[in-house]
């Protein structure tokens, strides 16, 4: 699709070598990296973090911090040398020629300049234009990228837009001078799915429209296979593969690529089907790196020699190329066979009916914000935000829960209420058949070992002041699982089930990666053996393989003691990998409930739909009903009466969806979707996700 | 001379082999380097600060050895100028200034560490308790400390004193009402910062007591800013009493006070000048030393 009549070569990187001058020596953080892209070509870089990415992408635009060092190579763009341009040359190719995309919206646009004037000023800075032209040409720009309503936007501050609204605006300063390479870094990380496809829809159609050369940058696979035509996989600054999509997707070369695919759960793979693999050990700091191939202590297809000899990037038929010495080994092994690493457990629900262990019926929770009497006196009132608005739901024993949701749709306060963090408004709560209703304070003590929870901040979960050996001790010898004496000996084996030595004990959260803090704490909350566990994005903020080996140890000790999961996600892939029922909630409210399976299959609450035909897949050859929801979550301040979604609803019925509250629907024993639209309707749904045979098996 | 170039360099020497006095003392001072007053060596003004205030209490701790008189002793050589017997010159009783300049540290140099820790024990409780329960009772609190704080300290300080009369208990009583309330309100902010942390609700889910949480999951983490503002008040807290001292509302006469000696000096400001120097310098040194060193140690928990 790429074979434009001209193949003009926009960017041309030759053996790049950088290096970081550090205390601790010279951080060879680049070291021989070689591609290129054509016009309308789209690169991918993807690889896990700390693996150079960002640092190519900065060498690119010759910005570097004033500690970095060239220390070979060229940067040819159009054909000139970026590295030998002076800072003002440099200028002006910046922003103009060259225009980046950053990850954060929030930081790239300036508070407090209003959007009109940072647009308009791209191009009076770079192409002399007068303001008044240089406005018509902006909102034109911002009608490319699909905003709404532009003339208002211009007139707007960052703070009124949403997030995906402010990545526009970002991407269109980018797009305002043309450029003939754009260079995107994690455009889309910070954004829910359902906004995040929209987005990446619009960089792929604008991709056609300007012909400029996108150099991605990615960690999501799934995002690189939506957006980009060829792939370079990082690590450690070392291009290992570099091929077109299918090829990287469907028959990966190096042991590297072939480990990242085994991290990410596949389309409709379970864990009772295709466990992940874990890539054993960690990315090695780029001062301490090994002698041979840099991958090879974490490679399952590792030989000896591989320890020995560093290999050169080899070309392997038609542009693609490959760092490893035994890749014909590995090609002939078949395509996409994903072996070695390190196994999850693969785990059956159990059959026929279990027992229940956690009841919620009609649970409310309402963030009220009384205003000081003050504000009262000027007729000020009461506001609730509906956090969670009747909510019912029920885990069995040794079962697993998700909850999906886009952000803000009131998944973790649903947590948090259970836990009895958050008092609940309204409802019931019955754990382990006791009514636990109240707040943590006020519930029986010896309910309270039985429910724990795992948290989302790994930076925040852990207490920076205690040591590790303080943070497993304690639930241990609060909730009396083990004699006072064994203590000691209870922390040691939780750390081993965690896969952590004992090195671990007297480190503080400071001394740990964000995996490992997030190890103890699932040690921490398992350690009272409780009966459920509370799993708020657990590993969001992980890279993918340590994502894939913390999610592994949570369910390898979650199928030894039988305890029951309440997962919640924004991922759907992950949990229809982890889950055995699945809620789906929009703004507070549950839209459709059901066994995994049937969630996944049609018939589809409308959201349920967007959602499946939003996640990206790390699979080129799997096609996606694209359906696209347009704007964001509205404010749960005032929600929208009637249904919920009807707001943002791609297949609205009419007046009734705006009044009154969808009715429950039932395609099948325990499966339950609110919506207006009548079930042989929703049943002649064609299925969202289709193809990506080989994730079979 | 030129032996020096042929001694053995210090890095060859085997670690912990050679076992002087020289060498421990090498090894105390790498631990220290190391450890956590690691930023005494970053800080040079920290280290000239911390050098200071260790001065003064060994002063004090001497203070028999080094005064050459009592410090009541009066004599009738009245508001004599430094000489090798006076070395700071007598005051208008005749008492030898250097000797009432000892001994005067000792009051300063144990009342504000006290008054000091007393202030933060209730300003600590108080604000932790108040930022961890929230509601009715903490705003009322709130409210309270907030009328405190709206006097004028040193104001503060004359109308208790005022009221209970100058003792040393009543410095301490003084010091400490005078300083809870800004102790109490910045311990109150870093509570409220760690109070919704995840570690704190992780605590709150395995049933810990509402003390258990204050004391060991949170106020370890505000310590920090805490004991950095401990220093600076130990400076502010050496300041006010000398302030004190000056206002005759101090310790009560005759034994030696700094601030006592500069009001009593003040007369013969013009024929005895020495009087009031040396107890003004010594306020000084003592209160700018401890703030360096509270300078250093912000600067470091900033850093960090």
């Amino acid at each position: 699709m790429d074979s434009t009549a001209a193949q003009e070569l926009v960017l041309k990187v030759e053996g790049l070598r950088l290096s970081y001058e550090t205390r601790r020596g010279d951080v060879k953080a680049v070291r021989d990296i070689s591609f290129e892209i054509k016009r309308g070509e789209a690169l991918g870089l993807v690889g896990e973090s700390g693996c150079g990415k960002t640092t190519v992408a900065m060498a690119v635009m010759a910005y570097l911090s004033p500690n970095a060092r060239v220390d070979g190579g060229r940067i040819l763009f159009q054909g000139e040398n970026m590295l030998e341009k002076s800072d003002k040359e440099l200028c002006s190719i910046r922003g103009s020629r060259i225009a980046m995309v950053y990850q954060d919206p929030m930081t790239t646009l300036n508070p407090s300049i209003k959007i009109g004037d940072q647009l308009t000023e791209v191009l009076v800075e770079h192409e002399s234009l007068t303001k008044r032209e240089a406005y018509g040409r902006c909102v034109e720009m911002l009608n490319k990228v699909q905003m709404p309503d532009p003339e208002r936007v211009m007139m707007r501050y960052q703070h009124q837009l949403s997030g995906g609204q402010q990545q526009r605006v970002v991407i269109a300063m980018a797009l305002l001078c043309n450029p003939a390479l754009l260079i995107m870094d994690e455009p889309t990380t910070g954004l829910d799915v359902t906004v995040e496809a929209v987005v990446l829809d619009m960089i792929r159609d604008l991709r056609q429209e300007f012909d400029s050369a996108i150099l991605y940058i990615s960690h999501n696979l799934g995002v690189i296979a939506r957006v980009c035509g060829r792939v370079g996989v990082m690590y450690v600054g070392e291009l290992m593969e570099e091929a077109t999509v299918e090829d990287v997707f469907l028959k990966p070369l190096h042991p590297y690529t072939r480990a990242l695919l085994g991290c990410i759960p596949g389309v409709g793979a379970s864990k009772a089907i295709s466990p992940l693999r874990a890539i054993p050990g960690r990315v090695p700091p780029a001062y301490s790196l090994p002698a041979g191939c840099v991958f090879a202590p974490r490679c399952a297809y590792a030989k000896a020699s591989c320890q020995e000899v560093h290999p050169a990037l080899v070309t392997v038929g038609d542009g693609r190329s490959v760092r490893c010495t035994r890749w014909e080994v590995l090609a002939e092994e078949g395509a996409a066979v994903v072996s070695g690493g390190i196994v999850g457990p693969t785990i059956h629900a159990p059959q026929g009916e279990a027992e229940t262990v956690l009841n919620v019926s009609g649970l409310k929770s309402f963030y009220v914000d009384t205003p000081s009497w003050i504000v009262r006196l000027f007729g000020g009132k009461e506001q609730s935000v509906k956090a969670v608005d009747d909510v019912s739901l029920s885990v069995r024993k040794q079962t697993s829960l998700g909850i999906v949701g886009e952000s803000g749709c009131g998944k973790t306060t649903l947590a948090k209420t259970i836990a009895g963090l958050v008092p609940l408004t309204e409802g019931k709560i019955e754990f382990l058949d006791e009514d636990v209703s109240e707040i943590v304070e006020k519930r029986p003590k010896r309910i309270l070992k039985e429910l724990q929870m795992v948290f989302q901040n790994p930076d925040s979960t852990l207490n920076p002041t205690q040591t590790v050996r303080q943070i497993i001790g304690r639930p241990l010898k609060i909730s009396d699982v083990v004699l006072r004496s064994e203590i000691q000996e209870g922390v040691r084996r939780w750390l081993d089930a965690v896969n952590l030595d004992e090195s671990y004990l007297d480190r503080r959260p400071e001394q740990m990666s964000g995996g490992e803090k997030q190890r103890v704490a699932v040690a921490r909350a398992f350690a009272s053996r409780p009966e459920l566990v509370l799993c708020d994005e657990p590993v969001t903020s992980l890279d993918v393989s340590v994502q894939c080996s913390v999610l592994n140890t949570l369910l390898s000790i979650q199928t030894s003691y039988g305890t029951s999961l309440v997962y919640i996600s924004h991922d759907l892939s992950m949990v229809y990998y982890l889950c055995d029922y699945i809620i789906v909630m929009y703004l507070g409210k549950v839209c459709e409930a059901g066994p995994c399976q049937d969630i996944f299959a049609p018939p589809y609450h409308p959201y349920t739909e967007a959602l499946l035909s939003a996640v990206p897949i790390p699979n080129p050859t799997v096609e996606q009903t694209p359906i696209r929801l347009q704007e964001s979550v509205p404010s749960a301040l005032n929600p929208p009466a009637g249904c919920r979604f009807h707001t943002r609803c791609p297949r609205k019925v009419g007046e009734i969806c705006e009044t009154t509250e969808p009715p429950a629907q039932s395609p099948c024993e325990g499966h339950v979707i609110y919506c207006h639209i009548p079930l042989e309707e929703l049943r002649k749904v064609r299925p969202v996700i289709v193809g990506g045979g080989s994730e079979s098996d | 001379m030129t032996d020096l170039y042929s001694l053995t360099p210090i890095d060859a020497l085997p670690r912990g082999g050679a076992r002087g006095p020289l060498n421990w003392i090498r090894e105390q001072m790498r631990k220290l380097r190391t450890g956590r007053l690691a930023f005494l060596f970053e800080s040079r003004l920290a280290l000239l600060g911390l050098s200071i205030v260790i001065f003064w209490i060994v002063v004090a701790i001497l203070a028999p050895v080094l005064a050459a008189h009592a410090p009541n002793h009066t004599t009738t050589k009245a508001n004599l100028a430094p000489s090798m017997e006076y070395l700071m010159g007598t005051d208008h009783l005749g008492r030898d200034v250097f000797s009432r300049l000892v001994y005067g540290s000792r009051p300063i140099l144990l009342l504000s560490p006290i008054s000091v820790l007393c202030a933060m024990a209730v300003g600590i409780t108080i604000g932790l308790m108040g930022g961890f329960f929230g509601g009715r009772a903490d705003e009322l609190l709130m409210r309270v400390l907030e009328a405190m704080m709206a006097f004028p300290t040193l104001l503060l300080y004359i109308i208790i004193i005022a009221a209970v009369g100058p003792s040393r208990l009543n410095v301490v009583l003084a010091i400490t009402i005078g300083g809870t309330p800004g102790i109490a309100r910045m311990v109150r902010s870093l509570v409220l910062g760690v109070r919704d942390r995840e570690f704190v609700q992780a605590a709150r889910m395995r049933g810990e007591s509402a003390l258990y949480i204050m004391f060991r999951e949170i106020l370890p983490n505000c310590l920090g800013p805490i004991i950095v503002d401990a220093c600076l008040r130990v400076g502010y807290a050496t300041f006010a009493i000398g302030t004190l001292g000056f206002l005759g509302l101090g310790l009560p006469p005759p034994d030696p006070d700094w601030g006592g000696m500069v009001a009593e000096g003040r007369s013969f400001i013009l024929n005895a000048p020495w009087v009031v120097l040396f107890p003004a310098l010594a306020i000084s040194s003592l209160v700018v030393g401890l703030n360096l060193f509270a300078d250093g140690m912000s600067e470091a928990s900033h850093s960090m």
